[in-house]
């Protein structure tokens, strides 16, 4: 059982960094062009790099969590969840308000 | 267009759909009193691997052809905005669908009797499953408006 919710804990938690990388890479390579540069040399296309390093960030995250020893709390989950449906939210908001004012303000 | 680019392209529309109905019945099969829990594995599982392929062949046509060949018409007509904010978005968040839709299946598989007897566990996953949905019909009308810019005459 412990197993079992620590690997959703993990995966879950890897989630919501995803979340908050995508948003953050999103706007980030968009008012900087040497990192939309950087991306797009790397990996053929911003936006691939941005696919594969989303990946590779939960990917990644999910296996150094359940390698680090911590104690799988049940109740957590449940709270991980809601952190991760508020933060879509939170984050689909903030890329749609970025490309509207940048839109507005070209 | 090529054939590839235009099966890929229809490939990512017909996937999108199929993740999309499977996410909603899994949505809706969770309000039920009595869980099927084989189906909602079976949803959960299709949602995540058609969200999954639908990146991958939308991905392959939006890099190799839409900003060459889609994103200068869009620009050109007198809607630009349907690129600069409609696409920008979508392509954005869209990145988030298959990793809410595996969030979900590893839920539905590893807490199949606990969805049933812990309310809190069954409505965040509603919820999820819901937000999915939402944010897949957005982008789903992001699309169609995009297909509309394309081929309006301006």
């Amino acid at each position: 059982m412990n197993a079992r919710i620590k690997l959703a804990e993990s995966i879950i938690f890897s989630a919501i960094a995803l979340v908050i990388y995508i948003a953050t890479i999103t706007i980030a390579a968009d008012l900087l062009p040497a990192l939309k540069e950087s991306l797009k040399n790397t990996f053929s296309h911003h936006w691939i790099g941005k696919s594969l390093t989303s990946a590779a960030l939960f990917v990644g995250l999910s296996l150094v969590l359940l390698l680090i020893p911590f104690k799988p709390n049940p109740q957590r989950i449940t709270r991980l969840l809601w952190i991760l449906i508020a933060l879509t939210i939170l984050s689909t908001l903030v890329i749609l308000g970025f490309f509207s004012l940048e839109a507005l303000l070209k | 267009m090529t054939l590839l680019l235009l099966n890929a392209l229809v490939w990512h529309i017909l996937l999108g759909t199929i993740a999309l109905v499977a996410i909603a019945s899994l949505s809706l099969l969770l309000r039920g009193e009595v869980l099927n829990i084989k189906w909602l594995k079976i949803y959960s599982f299709v949602g995540f691997l058609a969200f999954l392929g639908s990146w991958i062949s939308g991905g392959y046509y939006y890099a190799t052809y839409y900003g060459k060949a889609v994103k200068p018409i869009i620009l050109a007509t007198s809607t630009p905005w349907i690129h600069t904010i409609l696409m920008e978005t979508k392509e954005h968040i869209f990145l988030f669908l298959p990793f809410l839709s595996f969030v979900a299946l590893i839920i539905v598989n590893l807490f199949p009797k606990e969805i049933e007897s812990n309310g809190k566990l069954k409505q965040s996953l509603i919820l999820l499953s819901f937000l999915i949905v939402t944010l897949g019909i957005v982008i789903t009308l992001a699309g169609i408006s995009i297909s509309g810019s394309v081929t309006k005459k301006f």
